[in-house]
């Protein structure tokens, strides 16, 4: 049994005729131990994806308008207030973006990571486990670090501290929404290595939420992508960096900065991501599209397993001007 | 840090002299002979010739403004024109009734004002969220005068609840601090409700519901020391401020304070305890401005570290 499985998930923001489907059809799965890497722009509705998996999203304006979220068997979105207090940190804990801005600023680090303990494993809760756990992070002098304030670290021992305050209660999942986007690119590499080697050592699975396919390729064993609230191309990491299908994946790929090539200018997508409640008809992609078709403003594509284990949305992945 | 502390010791003898001599030259200019007050109308012009060179009153104002700083220098406040009583003494005599009072008026207005602005601001909008910013706007709307009087005249006279005045036990104190609560409670449940809805919408609030928190816990362990941090200051300027609906308070109840004392004296035309009473008023003032300085640094940990 999978993990943590999504089925046509669908959220809104706002009711009735002003609702506007920032999440719609998700469907991912995760193995229990397993890295998925879910990437996309921003507003592509990754980020409100990895939220409802915890119910974390402000209701209102979020509405969760359909579809299930199955955590170790058990519908999130169908738990009582104290269930899901149990869920949260007990069995899905998250690490966000703004490190600085996640640490209560008023509350020694020791005791926001003792406080993961007291909720979750109150047996637990002492400053040996705290200890213990700020230097399975790689924090150097935990004795004397475990009575700073947040603001007396910097950024990259920050997200250790909430990645140590995530580990404390033992999840079985990790979902690290943009981990290291507000972090410099050496301490970055050094994030997404300790959770690399915290997986290892802890065996949980992760799910990676960025903007940053270099990082998915460095850590995920399987990669969804997303576009305008849904899953545009879905496959195991290694293959799906390797020979992306989806025109949108491609365009993501070309447009990494690569230190061999001697270009003049990045290359970008043209066109902006669409705005939510502005999705355009048929295909939400193909005004940006560099082969798109008449037909693609028409219908709109289902997401379709083309090889095994390779889901894209797009009927003419095959064609020979996406080939090339 | 130590430099900043000595910064704020030289400001607070600055503002407290500079509030000496504005009162000091202000009395002055009120018409009047003091004399004649403390002596009565009737007295012969030998009498009011000693009285006056007794108090110096013939002197030059810099020179008696020099004798009465060169007093202060020795701790010396005076002694009343009219009763002879030391003013150190009539403060200190007068003190724990005010302080009393005042704590008693805090307690409740902060007590009430911290459920309601932290429950407005977790149930925005709701129909109790509006009825109690109705009654807010109400509350800081009274004046204090007024409304002590209206207690005095409903919960006392009418319904016989509280005693009508005077000050014999802690009973005696419930309405006056209550009229006192009353004109602040609504001014601190918006203040507390407007910083905790900031305070609700920031990352650590949303991390603390990830880690399994409880919507108690979040709102009143994570949210509120946040949200007080700008509340400190507002509370520390309007406890010393309290005095002015101290007098108000005090002397429609008749309580032996600081206020009716400062009433007595105004009416009196008495300069040495008018003098006492400002001057006790501008070391509270201080006194609130040091203490906010202190809490802050107990509540937000960043100021501590950036001063």
């Amino acid at each position: 049994m999978p993990l943590l499985e999504i089925r046509n998930l669908q959220i809104d923001f706002g009711h009735g005729l002003k609702a506007l489907r920032a999440v719609d059809g998700v469907a991912l799965s995760l193995e229990p131990g397993k890295t998925l890497g879910l990437v996309g722009e921003s507003g592509s509705g990754k980020s409100v994806t990895a939220l409802a998996i915890a119910r974390l999203l402000a209701c209102p304006p979020a509405v969760y308008a359909g579809g299930e979220i199955l955590l170790a068997g058990r519908d999130v979105l169908r738990l009582r207030a104290a269930e899901l207090r149990q869920i949260r940190g007990g069995l899905v804990s998250y690490v966000f973006q703004e490190p600085g801005a996640s640490l209560n600023p008023v509350f020694r680090i020791g005791g926001q990571i003792k406080e993961a303990l007291q909720l979750h494993r109150p047996e637990a809760a002492t400053d040996a486990e705290v200890i213990r756990l700020l230097k399975l992070v790689g924090i150097p002098a935990p004795e004397t670090r475990m009575k700073s304030y947040p603001h007396e670290l910097s950024g990259g021992m920050q997200q250790r501290v909430m990645i140590a305050m995530a580990l404390a209660p033992q999840p079985k999942l990790l979902v690290a929404d943009e981990p290291t986007t507000a972090l410099d690119v050496t301490i970055q590499a050094q994030i997404i290595e300790l959770l690399a080697q915290l997986r290892q050592q802890l065996g949980m699975a992760i799910l990676l939420i960025t903007h940053n396919l270099g990082i998915v390729g460095d850590i995920a064993d399987d990669v969804a992508v997303m576009y305008a609230g849904q899953i545009v191309e879905q496959g195991p990491a290694h293959d799906l960096l390797q020979r992306p299908l989806h025109p949108y994946t491609q365009a993501l790929m070309k447009s990494v900065p690569t230190l061999a090539a001697d270009a003049e200018r990045l290359t970008t997508i043209s066109g902006q991501v669409p705005r939510l409640g502005a999705f355009p008809t048929g295909c939400r992609f193909h005004p940006r599209c560099p082969v798109a078709r008449p037909e693609c403003s028409q219908a709109p594509p289902p997401l379709a397993e083309v090889e095994p284990r390779r889901w894209v949305r797009c009927p003419y992945w095959n064609s020979p001007s996406l080939k090339a | 840090m130590i430099t900043r502390l000595f910064r704020r010791l030289i400001w607070s003898v600055v503002t407290l002299l500079g509030t000496v001599l504005l009162t000091f030259f202000l009395l002055n200019a009120v018409p009047g002979d003091v004399a004649r007050v403390i002596a009565g109308s009737k007295a012969s012009p030998d009498v009011i010739k000693e009285i006056h060179a007794k108090y110096h009153l013939d002197d030059p104002v810099w020179q008696r403004f020099a004798l009465y700083l060169n007093q202060l220098a020795h701790g010396d406040l005076g002694h009343s024109y009219v009763t002879d009583q030391p003013v150190a003494e009539a403060l200190l005599t007068r003190l724990p009734t005010t302080i009393a009072l005042t704590a008693l008026a805090v307690v409740m207005w902060v007590a009430l004002a911290v459920p309601l602005g932290a429950l407005t601001a977790r149930f925005r909008d709701s129909w109790f969220d509006r009825s109690t910013l109705v009654v807010a706007t109400v509350s800081l709307s009274l004046p204090a005068f007024w409304l002590a009087r209206m207690m005095q005249y409903w919960f006392a006279y009418k319904l016989g609840w509280f005693p009508i005045g005077f000050f014999r036990s802690f009973r005696d104190l419930l309405l006056p601090a209550a009229s006192l609560a009353i004109l602040f409670v609504g001014y601190y449940a918006r203040l507390i409700h407007t910083n905790m809805v900031e305070v609700l919408d920031s990352p650590y609030i949303r991390a603390a519901r990830a880690k399994g928190a409880s919507e108690t816990r979040v709102l009143f362990k994570h949210a509120l020391r946040n949200a007080m941090i700008p509340v400190i200051t507002i509370l520390g300027m309007d406890v010393a401020g309290l005095l002015g609906g101290v007098l108000f308070v005090e002397n429609v109840f008749a309580l032996p304070g600081i206020g009716t004392l400062a009433v007595q004296s105004v009416f009196n035309l008495d300069p040495p305890v008018i003098m006492g009473t400002v001057l006790f008023s501008a070391i509270l003032v201080v006194g609130a401005n040091w203490a906010v300085d202190l809490l802050y640094g107990w509540i937000d940990p960043r100021i501590k570290s950036a001063s």
